[in-house]
Parts: structure tokens; sequence; C-alpha cells
């Protein structure tokens, strides 16, 4: 009987242990329950955000330069059915690349949202803890700027939700998103460094909220805010320095999503890069678009192919192209430029013939400083004699200078252009609902409440 | 009647004499258990009635309640007065002392340790001597059993006279007899009684043959053992019988076919990879769909680690639990069923040598018809006209290349020869280049033995396979020892296996995309040739068709450099110990601990020269890097466990509680370091190209890319995982008479796996079992032997969940160098184990003196709290959020039937098993959404999950022949693009108009309707035939290789299926195959029904035919046993799937996408001869 007791009594000890016994730290992996704590760790959180940018480059590509007038094909192809889609306006709630653009965006504005909902507790320097906030807010507020100018209303996530609360919580209207977009890039631009290698910086939240007001014409905030950028960078002298790979952060580049290719998982997979010229996406209206006399527009070969890759066997546009210097691997180190100083000259000079169509103004010079950078002769008022030549003009401009940057389509929409320009470049009738994205389809049926969560008008 | 000397061995050891006329013995069948009966003399006796009857009558009353049984001549109560029995119970003892006193006084019985009693028979002096005494003959011989191993203690009784012995240790006897003619009774439990005649013979040899009934088999449970009788939930048994001859290297794939349902798949056929085990269908979505594997009462969670740890000659037994009353004393590992294992422990006796091996050959079971050069380049240039055509409609199929206007419109210059027919040409048969016949060898000794103090079995055994595919192989070693050790009250034990395995892989599974090489020999082009004049590699299916005129024939490496050139060796070592203390605290009451250790070891180099060109047009012609990766995998497990045990018999009622606490903790390393060096430094393997890279880290400057110190190239990687299971487990056993029985056992784990708020679950179950064949009314009807209906209850889990999945766990993610980190994932404080509750009722039956029997079961299940990814708004930053919500049922019937007919020396046993199972989800999320999927990337390759279906079905569009006519095409809804010559698909929506979408419909599943498995054996004096078959009906393969085997585009070589496509109105072709198109439009390349194919199959799996030496030759050469068999493994599958193998599946780790072929590694189909040899 001693004995059963005995053993029983083991049987229970062994119970009670079994507690701790039972609660194993996951030792491979950081548990973010005991996280966000240090400065190392926010920071680390921080480029956790900002590494969300790099796959965003695609939705660049796919959401934005295939829909616009630079780029169209004939045929899917096996794997391009949605790109074409999209392409030829025939996209729908179900497209894919839709889809997964809604759920990168969404995932990074939870990576920024992690550091804001740590950092008030954690026990930092105040200067460190608006350093790391003013950053996590500038790529929200990018992120949120992208969102709102694909689909409209969107949700307002400024902080972790949980699956339950997600179910609550619907679109807001498209104002209510601006005032956060606006509000973030104010503490941003209040908060962060002038400059900081290749991350936010306080220009870069100016740049952006010059563009967030240009977008919603608000015109003098835009004048005021782009202007104190005037001076503070400056153009290359040659369109291809800007992309060089040599010289990155130069002093044209306002922000950039930034690449390496020395870093197997930084680098990227040559954007537009084709195997035959032949075959080029391409439309006739880009490649037919620039001036080859008296002078050839420099711009011109940043649209061209040129022999690439290390071995010389496939053919990269000119603005992507990467000087080889690794001898056997193909990878590709282009940064993908977001702002920069030209995008804030003609963004200004916009701004300025939307205040006010000036001929002697500065908005000729800021338009004139990017045209005859590329070897074109400035224009004057003879050539824009009033305010809608010139904003057709500034567009155009736009349109030399920013192909495959992701600016085109968002110009188009802010400039209301589009039906016109797509007809043009693609021959679609393009209709007004599809100036927005459809929501995604299973965003909906996951909320399944359409009073707060409802799809854009034209889809279904 | 005379006094003999007789020797009677006790079971301690001891040699006794007795000087008595005759004896009897009285035996328990439990002697062959784990647990010996140690006394029975208190056991009680019913008595239902007062009556008169004989001492034969007694004894049998006694057989009937006890299980014990007498055996004693039949005329040693011949004479002795009947006894007088009153109602009411009465000790076993005592009821032999009443019986006695009453008719034979002058007999007298002594219980002797272990389940012994001599009665002796006093010598009357005053009884006269009537009969002068015979002078008895002095006999011997020797007793073994069918493999020629000695039996002891068997008894040997001299017929119609009071005379007989014992066996000793080596099997041996001496006895006296009284005449040289005598006839022998040999008997001994578990096996069938034979009568000898001595025929003159003054030495004999005597085989006994195991009885058919199977009564008494033992079934290991789980933590204890029982009767076969006794059982009442569902276990499925293997016997071992069935095992030998399979020239396989891990025992898995010899079980194939052999257990009513328990489905043994085989998805690929690359030696060593362990097979796929699914236990009555598919009870979860995301979680774990494998078996527990007990491996002499170690729980092993993992295939690979349990089918490598143990041998297949060291097998004693396999049973697989089925049911969730079964498998419930596993808690939350028993939802996919248990698999125990045990293995072979010493006998009493001389120590007993086995040496078994044998040699085979394998070929490959199938070669896909593929189109010969002269048909592929045919295909082509048809191809290629079509696409011309197609987009130059002024053009003609005659047009020259120089006025076709895009790449992919021409056609390559190299196949011009083939098309003007000349012969002689490059005609390459890529399979032929990749498979080979291929040896397998097997070797196995092992050295057994014991007495009653310590047993032995130590074995080692190696094996070596080559494979089918050049450059695999897979080599295998292994040792085990169990010792056991009896001292008074303590059994001490020790099983230890330890196996060492070396693999060389290749990379045979997966599309050509993955340089897959079974994939690339049936894509790549048969104009090539494997080397070039010079000796070289040719890598021109790598691109020369892309380069300067891109034709637009996508790029394949050369699949034989890719075999042969790429160093692909993982080595595994796993050692499994074991050892346990069992102490018998009073009687009846036993206590064992038991503490196990599983250490797995991994290592893996992987090596890929410069010469393999990395695939793609870009790097055509160009040498990569030297590529290398090492990685090392640890895996160490402990299990401590203590049980208490009691077994009770109160009159007719057996009991038996248990009770026991377990812990067990698992964690695992890893680390893998890669590293590339440019083609210009050469390398030779892996090691080399690590430390290379290591030598000297120089990062250089990041920002400057022209430095090139700046390229970081080693990389380096480490895991640890860990787990921890706490138990406390109880079992109750209870029967009355062996006829009504009843079980019932409760579980309860706690594991870290589960959250906070649900860390422990608790797994009951109950079952129960009435034999009707041991009921008065049916005993007399002696053409049923055993009739037992059953039916059980129980609820089991499945914590193969992720490790962590409840925490909100970061990943890294790097930006520019810097290290990032990012959450990975919702967290749920919920999150548990699924569930699985199912209810099993069955029939067994044996009639005819056992040689028919059949059982039939059917189960019931529900398994619930299934975990599932489950949608959630993307405003959570994620898509998915890791839940437990979602119900699937499986329910099935299972049927095996044996017979066995006694047809005198010819030994016949057919045994067929047949397997329904019906899988249904019932709930999925909150929402009921279906789970769409798609796979490898092929975007339109779906997969749905839904409520009122199985899990995992394909949802495709459904392919309906070719339109043959430009009018036929206009009558029935088609795509815009589609011409003449392309796909019909069904407008499954009837809406008038196809769309890719909304037309698409389930169109198969990859589970059957059912699987069946039918095994014969034949014996005949010293011959023995095996013939098992097994197959599978009503499964369908999702066949994603067809997108380029059968895609008619000329891009890639094709099966000659494709010869009947459809070429013009008067050449229709078989008006289900497409036209020839490179540019194929229609969707015809979208995946349907024409990539989904039936899988059901037949296979003969297995011939075997042996020869066993006559005993009399074996005695000469001082063996037991000398066998030689020849047998073929794998030999035919009947089957209309066109692929390898109508098993393949290639995600078989995941549920929701079974099914899959994109490349797999084929079956072997393998001859072998070898033999048995036991002295």
């Amino acid at each position: 009987m001693k004995t059963i007791i005995y053993i029983l009594s083991v049987v229970f000890l062994l119970t009670s242990c079994s507690k701790d016994f039972l609660e194993i730290d996951p030792e491979g992996d950081f548990n973010a329950e005991n996280f966000y704590k240090t400065e190392g760790e926010f920071n680390a959180a921080l480029t956790g955000a900002y590494a969300k940018l790099q796959g965003q480059i695609d939705i660049y590509f796919e959401l934005t330069e295939y829909r616009s007038d630079y780029l169209d094909f004939a045929a899917p192809t096996a794997g391009t059915q949605d790109r074409f889609d999209i392409t030829k306006f025939q996209d729908n709630s179900a497209n894919v690349l839709i889809r997964d653009a809604w759920a990168n965006y969404m995932n990074g504005i939870l990576r920024c949202n992690v550091i804001t909902d740590n950092l008030p507790a954690a026990n930092l320097s105040e200067s460190f803890k608006k350093q790391i906030e003013g950053e996590a807010r500038f790529i929200r507020a990018l992120t949120y700027f992208n969102m709102v100018r694909l689909w409209g209303d969107v949700p307002i996530i400024l902080k972790q939700v949980t699956p339950q609360e997600s179910l609550t919580l619907g679109r807001s209207p498209i104002s209510e998103v601006y005032k956060v977009i606006e509000n973030d890039l104010l503490f941003a631009k209040d908060n962060l460094k002038l400059t900081n290698n290749g991350r936010a910086t306080s220009g870069a939240a100016k740049a952006l909220l010059g563009k967030v007001y240009l977008t919603q014409k608000k015109y003098p905030e835009a004048i005021t805010v782009l202007s104190e950028l005037i001076g503070k960078y400056s153009l290359q002298p040659n369109i291809a320095d800007v992309f060089d790979t040599t010289k990155k952060q130069n002093s044209e580049l306002i922000f950039s999503i930034q690449f390496y290719k020395g870093i197997s998982t930084e680098d990227h997979g040559l954007w537009l890069s084709v195997s035959d010229v032949t075959t080029t996406p391409f439309t006739q209206k880009l490649l037919n678009a620039y001036q080859l006399a008296p002078v050839i527009d420099a711009r011109k070969a940043m649209v061209d192919y040129r022999l690439g890759g290390t071995k010389n066997n496939i053919f990269v546009p000119g603005k992507f192209y990467d000087t080889p210097v690794n001898t056997t691997n193909n990878n590709f180190g282009n940064d993908y430029t977001i702002l920069r100083y030209a995008d804030v000259l003609l963004m200004l000079s916009e701004a300025l013939n939307e205040e006010s169509y000036q001929p002697a103004g500065s908005a000729f010079d800021y338009l004139n400083d990017v045209r005859t950078r590329s070897k074109l002769t400035p224009l004057t008022p003879t050539n824009l004699p009033d305010q809608a030549s010139f904003r057709d003009a500034v567009l155009h401009e736009r349109f030399l200078e920013f192909p495959f940057e992701g600016q085109r389509w968002f110009d188009l929409i802010r400039t209301n252009t589009a039906t016109k320009e797509i007809k043009s470049g693609k021959g679609i009738n393009i209709l007004p609902y599809q100036l927005l994205y459809p929501v995604p389809q299973t965003e909906i049926q996951k909320i399944n409440n359409p009073s707060i969560f409802y799809q854009n008008e034209g889809y279904n | 009647m005379k006094i003999k000397l007789i020797k009677v061995r006790s079971l301690v050891g001891e040699r006794l004499l007795f000087i008595m006329k005759t004896f009897i013995f009285l035996f328990c069948t439990t002697v062959f258990s784990f647990t010996t009966e140690k006394s029975f003399s208190q056991d009680k006796i019913k008595i239902d009635a007062d009556k008169i009857v004989t001492v034969d009558e007694v004894f049998n009353i006694i057989q009937s309640q006890t299980n014990f049984r007498f055996l004693y001549p039949d005329n040693l109560f011949e004479n002795a007065s009947k006894v007088q029995l009153r109602k009411g119970t009465i000790e076993v003892s005592k009821l032999l002392e009443r019986s006695f006193s009453e008719s034979k006084s002058n007999v007298k019985f002594k219980f002797f340790e272990k389940n012994t009693i001599v009665v002796e028979e006093i010598e009357l002096i005053s009884k006269p001597k009537t009969e002068k005494p015979q002078q008895p003959i002095q006999i011997s011989g020797k007793v073994t059993d069918k493999d020629g191993q000695p039996i002891p203690g068997v008894n040997l009784l001299e017929k119609g006279v009071l005379n007989g012995t014992q066996t000793d240790f080596d099997g041996k006897f001496i006895m006296s007899v009284s005449n040289k003619n005598a006839i022998l009774v040999v008997s001994y439990l578990g096996f069938t009684t034979q009568e000898v005649p001595l025929n003159g013979q003054t030495s004999i040899a005597v085989t006994l043959i195991e009885s058919t009934t199977t009564l008494s088999e033992i079934v290991v449970i789980g933590y204890g053992s029982q009767k076969k009788a006794k059982i009442s939930g569902s276990i499925a048994t293997v016997s071992i019988s069935e095992l030998q001859d399979f020239p396989v290297s891990n025992f898995d794939q010899a079980l194939a076919g052999k257990l009513a349902g328990v489905q043994i798949l085989q998805t690929t056929g690359e030696p060593g990879r362990e097979l796929s085990i699914k236990v009555r269908g598919t009870k979860t979505l995301t979680a774990g769909a494998s078996p527990l594997y007990v491996i002499d009462g170690v729980p092993i969670e993992t295939g690979d680690r349990a089918t490598e740890a143990v041998n297949m000659e060291d097998i004693e037994s396999i049973q697989v639990l089925k049911d969730a009353a079964s498998a419930a004393i596993y808690g939350s590992r028993g939802s996919n069923g248990i698999v125990i294992i045990t293995t072979k422990k010493g006998k009493n006796g001389v120590m007993k040598v086995s040496l078994d091996h044998s040699t085979g050959i394998q070929n490959v079971s199938k070669k896909i018809d593929m189109m010969d050069a002269y048909q592929y380049a045919q295909l082509s240039k048809d191809g290629h006209d079509a696409a011309y055509l197609q987009e130059i409609p002024t053009g003609t199929a005659d047009d020259p290349n120089g006025l076709r206007p895009v790449g992919y419109h021409k056609i390559p210059e190299e196949l011009f020869p083939y098309l003007n027919g000349v012969q002689g040409l490059t005609n390459t048969d890529w399979q032929d280049e990749i498979f080979r016949p291929a040896v397998i060898q097997r070797y196995n000794l092992s050295v057994s033995g014991g007495n009653d103090q310590w047993n032995y079995f130590v074995s080692t055994n190696h094996s070596f396979q080559e494979g089918i595919v050049i450059e695999s192989d897979y080599k295998k070693t292994g040792l085990r020892a169990n010792v056991s050790i009896n001292s008074g009250k303590f059994k001490i034990g020790v099983n230890t296996s330890s196996t060492y395995t070396f693999e060389n892989r290749v990379n045979a599974s997966g599309p050509y995309t993955d340089d897959g090489i079974v994939a690339s020999a049936l894509g790549m082009s048969p104009t090539w040739s494997v080397y070039k004049p010079d000796g070289s590699y040719n890598f021109d299916g790598n691109g020369l068709w892309r380069i300067g005129t891109d034709y637009q024939h996508n790029e394949i490496l050369n699949p034989v450099a890719v075999a042969k050139e790429i160093q692909n060796e993982v080595e595994h070592y796993n050692v499994l110990a074991n050892l346990f203390v069992e102490y018998e605290m009073i009687k009846d009451l036993k206590l064992k601990t038991s503490l196990a250790a599983n250490y797995n070891n991994y290592q893996n180099e992987y090596f890929e020269p410069s010469i393999i060109e990395k695939r793609g047009l870009q790097n055509y012609g160009q040498l990569d890097n030297n590529n290398a990766s090492l990685s090392t995998t640890t895996i160490y497990k402990w299990t401590f466990e203590n049980t208490i045990n009691y077994n009770k018999k109160v009159g007719l009622h057996n009991f038996e509680i248990l009770g026991g606490m377990t812990a067990e903790k698992s964690s695992s390393r890893n680390q893998r370091i890669t590293n590339f060096l440019p083609p210009s430094i050469p390398g030779s393997n892996a090691t080399q190209i690590i430390n290379a890279g290591n030598a000297d880290i120089d990062y250089g400057d990041l920002t400057d890319p022209n430095d090139d110190r700046s390229i970081i190239s080693v990389n380096a990687t480490s895991g640890l995982d860990e787990w921890s299971l706490f138990s406390l487990l109880a079992r109750f056993q209870y029967d009355y008479d062996g006829k009504y029985l009843l079980s019932a056992s409760i579980r309860r784990d706690g594991s870290s796996r589960f959250a906070p708020n649900s860390k422990y679950g608790n797994f009951p179950s109950a079952s129960a079992g009435w034999r009707i064949s041991q009921e008065e009314f049916l005993k007399n009807k002696n053409w049923i032997d055993e009739l037992k209906i059953r039916g059980s209850y129980g609820v089991t889990g499945n914590f193969e969940i992720p490790n962590y999945a409840f925490l909100p766990l970061l990943g890294g993610e790097d930006y520019l160098g810097a290290s990032g980190l990012k959450p990975n994932n919702i967290p749920n404080d919920k999150l548990s184990w699924e569930t699985t509750t199912m209810y099993n009722i069955g029939i067994d039956a044996e009639l005819f003196k056992r040689q028919l029997g059949f059982s039939v079961e059917y189960y019931n299940g529900d398994t619930t709290d299934l975990l599932l990814n489950l949608p959630v708004p993307q405003t959570t930053g994620f898509g998915t959020f890791l839940q437990n919500i979602g119900k699937v049922n499986n329910r099935g019937y299972e049927l095996g039937l044996k017979i066995a007919p006694d047809l005198g020396q010819l030994k016949w046993t057919s045994n067929f098993n047949i397997s329904f199972n019906t899988n249904e989800v019932l709930e999925l999320g909150p929402e009921g959404t279906p789970i769409e999927q798609i796979v490898e990337g092929v975007d339109s390759a779906f997969f749905r999950t839904e409520i009122g279906q199985p899990i995992g079905n394909y949802y495709l569009l459904v392919q309906d022949g070719v339109f043959i006519s430009q009018d036929k095409l206009n009558k029935y809804p088609h795509f815009p693009n589609t011409a003449v010559g392309d796909f019909r698909f069904v407008d499954v929506d009837k809406d008038g108009f196809l769309d890719v979408n909304k037309d698409r419909t389930i169109v198969g599943n990859y589970a059957p309707d059912f699987t069946y498995g039918f095994s014969n054996s034949f014996k005949y004096k010293g011959f023995d035939l095996n013939i098992a078959y097994q197959g599978s009906h009503g499964g369908e393969v999702l066949n994603l290789l067809r997108r380029y085997s059968a895609n008619s585009e000329g891009n890639f070589n094709n099966t000659t299926e494709m010869l009947n496509r459809y070429q013009s109105p008067i050449n229709p072709g078989d008006g289900n195959t497409n036209r020839a198109n490179r540019k194929s439009q229609g969707n015809n390349s979208r995946i349907s029904t024409w990539h989904v194919e039936d899988g059901s199959y037949l296979r003969l799996q297995n011939v075997s035919l042996g020869y066993s030496l006559p005993k009399s030759v074996l005695e000469k050469l001082n063996f037991d046993k000398i066998r030689i068999y020849a047998t073929g493994n794998n030999i035919y599958t009947w089957t209309r799937f066109t692929g390898y193998n109508p098993e393949v599946n290639k995600n078989s780790g995941t549920q929701l996408t079974p099914g899959v072929d994109y490349g797999t590694y084929p079956l072997a189909t393998t001859y072998s001869l070898g033999i048995n040899l036991s002295f």
C-alpha cells in the first residue's frame, strides 16, 4: 500500500510539474509577446516595414503601368490572364493581382501599426521614438495613398485588429482616408531627419504630402509644401544618371525602394525584360512619343531595350539597365524610384498652373528644367498660351519622364484624363467606374456586410 | 502399470524427479502472454446446478470456465467413480481435491510453480500384480516448429497408455514406450495436436504446426495486450508470414493491401522513401494525416523514423488500431490511427541462428509511350504551322521560315531532316537514358535464445538497393538487441535498434521547371543526343531553339546530366532505445517504468557543379556557379512512462485495470549552410565549396556595386523546434467468462502545442463485445467456431499542428542587408487539437472448423475542430487565421474474408479484404465558404473543398472531345478563340456561354471509392506459394504532366496518344485529341478534365514460390531450416492511368490538394531469389 501511495504521489508531483513542462518558448523564432522593447527591436520592425515595399514594386507594374497607356499586349499566355484583364480593362473582383495587392498593402500597414502600437509603452528616448514613428507613418501614408487611389474608400486601420474586430471594420470615405494620410505625413515631415540614406526623410514626407494635396486639388497647400523642397535636391545632369546603379542615392532621388544585387534576396527580377525585342509590351503611343529631331529626347533611351543581363542575352529597358558586375548571376539591383526631384518640379508646375496660369511664372521654369535636362527646347507662353495647354503640357511631360515609375495611371486619374488617354493609347473605351479597381471579392465575402464593406460601383 | 522414472522440468529450471505412474499437466493459456498466471488454485468454478458427473466432465467444466486445458489419457479415470457436484462456486484446487478423493483416492496432486499440476497415483502396495511388466523401449527425438525452432515443454504421451514426458530446452526428449509401434500424442498449446506412429523407429523428429485458431492470439493494444478473442474495438493485424519474401528495404511496402481500412500508398518508387499510410480516410484538412507509430511501446510520430528503425525480419507483429475506441488510449495522437509494431524477443531454448539473403533485379514497371524523333518533328511542324496560319491567315503551311514573321511561326532547322524522312538521325529515347535495371540485395542475421532468467534477440541487417533511375541508391544497415532479464519480482528489458542509411538521391519528381529528371526526360525532344560528339553533355535542350530565332521550345535541362552530376547524399542515423523495469509488487499488480530515447540525425550534402547550367535560355551554354549546401537535422525525443497494471479474476469475472502517466519531449534542430563559387574556381564536393567561401568573408563595400567582394554567398540558417506532451491514462477491461466483453479508457493529454486556454484534452472511449459462440445455445452448433459482435465509441485527437502556432511569431525579412522582423501570423489563444469521435460496430465469425472466417465492420466518425486557416479580412494584416473550426465525416464498411479449407497436406489460405470509405465535409468555418486552391503555380489547376463533398476535389473545366467541324463549333458554346480541332468544353452552368470560372465544376477526387486486397498462400510438403493482389477503385489523378506531354503544341515531346490528334476535316483523329498548335487557343492548355485520369488499378503485388528442404535432409546438415525462394514484386498493374503510378500523390503532405502527378519516380518491378537458413 505504501508503494501505491508513493507512486500516486510521484504521479501527482509530475502532474503539478507539467505546467512548466508544457510551456515551451519558440527558441527558433522571435515571439512578439516579449518583443518591441529595445531600439534594435524597433529598428528591426521598421526594417520589416521597409522590406514590404520591395514586394510592392509588382503592384506598381501590374495595377498601374499595365493599366496605363504605356503597356499593352495582345494575348494572355500561361500565367498572365489576370495581367491581361487589367491591361484590357476586363478585370473583375476575382482578379488575383488585385486581391494580392490589397493583401500586400494591408500587411504592410500592419507592419507599421505594430510599431506605432508598441512605441508608446517602450522605455526609449523621445527622439528615437519620433524618428521610428515618423518613418513608420510615412510608409503607412504611402501605402494608404496608393490604396485610396486604386480603390477609393478603404478601411482605416491604425492599430492591430483581431479577426473578430476586423469583421466590423468597413470602408471609410476617401476624404477620411486622406485625413489619415495627411496626419501621418505631417508628423513625418516634422519629425524625420532631412537625409537618411535611402529611408524616409522629412523631404520625402514633404514631397509625398505635396502629391497628396495635389491629388485632392489642394493647390495652395501643395505649393507651400513642395516649395520647401526647391533647392534641397537637384536634377541629375543626365536622365540616365538617375537610374544608374553606380549612382544610387543621387541628389535627384527623394525616396526610392531599394534593391541590392549582391545579396540574393535583395535583388529583383529584371522588370519588363524580354527575350525577343519583337515581343515588347510597349504601346506605340509610348514608342512614338519621344522627339527624335532635331535632337533626340534623352528619355527615349530609358524606354528603349538594350541587350542586358550579365550574359548579354536578354533585353532590358534602358531605365532598368544594370551594369553587369556579377559574372555569374543575372540579378539586378536597380532601385525603384517613388519620389524624385523631377516629379516635385512637375507637381509644383502643375499646382501653380492650377492656381492660376502665369505666362512668366515659375511654373514654366520648373517644367522647362525637366525638359531641358533631356535636351528638349524650353516651352514658352507662345507654345502654351493658356492654362489648359499648360496643363496638357505638364501631363505630357510626365508621360515622357516617368514611364514604368508607377506614376502614369495615377496622373491620369488625378487629371481626369484617363478616358481620353487610354483611348488614344490602347484604343479602349473605358467607363468611368473603371477609374477605380474592384475591391477583392474575397474580402467582401469574408466581411459579408455590404452596408459597411461594399463593392465599388460598376463591379460585382 | 509400472512406476516410471520421469523427468519433469519446472519453469524455474530446477530438475525435479517424481516417482509416479502418470501425470496430468494443466496449462493456463496465458503462459504465452506477457503476464503469466501465477497461481490459479484460487480461481473459482461455478457449478450451475446440482449434478453427478464423471471426473472427465469435471475437467471439462474447469476447462470451459477457466481456459485451462487438461491433457490426459482417455482412460485414466475410466474406472473412477462419479463425482457429486453442488450448485455454487468452488475453488479449482478444492474441486480437484474433491473429485479425486471421491473418485480415485490413490491420486494426489500438487500445485507447482507456473501453472503446473503434478498428479501422482500412489502405488498401492496391496495391489496384486496381474500383468507381467512389458519391456519398455527407450526412444528419443526432437520437437520443432515449422521454422525448425525447438519447442521446449511439449507434452508427449503414449496413446492408450498412461505414460509421457516433456521436451527439454532444446526441444529434445527421451521416453520409454510400451512397444515399438506405439503412437505418440504430441501436444503443445497453440499448436495442432499430432499423433505420431513410431513404426519401429527409436528416434523421431516431430514438427508441430501452429494451430490456425486465432483465439489465443495476443494482440498488442497499447500499454498492454489482450487476447484477440476479447477485443471489442477494431484492430487490424498482419501476420508475420505475410511479410516475408518482399524484396523491399522497409517493411511498410509489404503491408499494402493486407489490412482492411488501411490504405498504404506508394506514391514514389524512390528507394528508401516511406509510404503514406491512411487509416479510414482523411480526417484532417491541414494537420498531419499520418498514423502514430508505436514501436515496442515507444510512440514515434514520423513515418520514416519508424519504418527505418525496424527491420522487416525483426518484426514479431504489426497491429493497426483503427477505431477511435482502440486509439483513444493514445489520446491526442489517435485520430489518424495507431500502427503498433512489436519486435521479436528471444525464446527459451538453445541459441538459434537465422540467416536470410535475397538478391533481386528491379526494372521500371512501366514506360510511357512517347513519340520518336520523326513523330515529334511532325508534331512540332504542325504546331508552328498552326501558330503561323492563326496569325497570318493568308499564309500556307508550305511557306518557308523566311516568310514567317515571328519566331514561333518558324520550324527549327534541325527538324527539317526528320521531316524530309532522312533515316538514321539521332532518335533518343530519353526514358531509356534515365532508367536502368537495378540491383537490390538484402542480408539479415539474427541470433536468439534464452532461458528462464533471461532471453535475447540480436540481429543485424544490411540492404542495398539501387534505384531504377540512374544514380539513385539506398543503403541501410541496422543492428538490434532485445534483451530481457527476469529476476524474482523484477523484469528488466532493453530494446535497442540503431540504423544507418545512406542515400544517393536524384531529383526525379517534380516538373521540368524544377529540373525533375523524369519530367525532363519525357518532355525533351528525342532529336537531341545525350552527349555531344566530344563526350560532353548536350545542353541544346536548354535554349538552342530560343537563341537567335525564338522558336519557343521550352528550355529543358539534360536529365542525364542532372542525375549524374548533381550529388545529393543523405545520411540518416536512427537510434531507438528503450529500457523498462517491471516490478510485481503484489500478486497481479505490476508496476512498469520505461524510458525511451529516439535520436535521429540527418546529414545532407548537396553539390551542383558548374557544368549544370541554370535552366533558361539566358543561361544556355553558360557555366553556372558551383552550388553547395550542407545541412544537418537532429531530432531527439525522450519518452518516460509509468504504468500500473492489475489483473484480477474472480470466478468467471476477469478484470484488468491500467493506470499511467507519460511524459514526452521532442526537440529538433537544424542547420544549413549554402555557398556558391564561380565556375572559375572548380570544386568537387560541397564541403570544398563551403570552406572556400568561408575562408575569409569580406563583405567589401556594400554600397559599391562594383566591389566584387560585396557578393555575400555564404548563407547559414538554423532552427529549433520543440514540443512536449504530458498525459495521464487509465483503462478498465472486464469480461465475464470470455463471453461478455467490456472495455473503457480515458486519456488526458496536455501539450505544449496547445494554446494556454486549451492546454488539456480528455479522450474517453468505451467498447463492448458479445461472443455469442460461447453461449450454450450455440456451443453445440459445431459449425460455428467463433461468433462475436462488438461495438465501440471513442474520442481521439490530432495534435499534428504546428509547434508554436498559437503564439504571435515574428519572421525575418531583410532590407538591404539589415535584418528586419515582421509579424508572421495572428495569434490564437484557443488553438488546439482536432477531435475525432467515432463509433464502430462489427461482427467476427469463424465457421466450419475455422475453414471460413469473415469480419464485417461499419464505422462512422466525425472529426471536429478541424484546424483551418480560415479566411479573415485582410484588415488584420493577414488573409487567414489558424482556427479550430470545421467538421468532416468519414464512414465506411470493411469486409474481411478468410478461406482456409482443410485439404490435408495442401495448406491453402486466402484472405480477401475490401474497404469502402466515404469522406464528407460537414462544416467549413462560420460561413461555410469553400476552400479553393491552385497547385504548383499552375493558375488553372484548381482544387475545391466544400460542404457536402469529400476533401480536395479537382474543380475544373470539363473537356468533352474536340470540334471536328466548323458546323459543330457553331452549334455549341465555345470560347471566342476556339477553332476547329480545339477542345469542346461543357457549358456547365448552361447559360450558353463558356466562362473559365463559371463553367468549372467538381470533376474528381483522389480518394478511391473502395480499396481491396487479395492474398493467397498455398503450402504443399516443402513448397510454398504466395500470391497477393491489391487494388483501388474510383479515385482520380490530376496528371499535370499532361500539360507538357499531351499539350499538342510541339514544344515538348508528347505521348503517342497525340498521334490521334485532329489534323484536318478528313483526318479528324479520335475526336477527343486536339490539333497541334504552338500558340494553343480555345483554352486547350487550361487545366481541365483532359488532365484528370481514372486512378483505379489492380496490382499483382507479389508472387513468391519457396521450397523448404525436408527434415531428413536438414538433420543430416544440422540445420533447422533451409528454404530457397523466388519472388516477384509489383509484377503487373492493370489500370487506365497513363502515367507511371496511379498511387502518385505529389503533395502527400497536404490534404486539400491530393492526387497530383507532376513528374514522379516510377515504381520498380522486382524479381529476386532468396534463401532462409536457420540452425
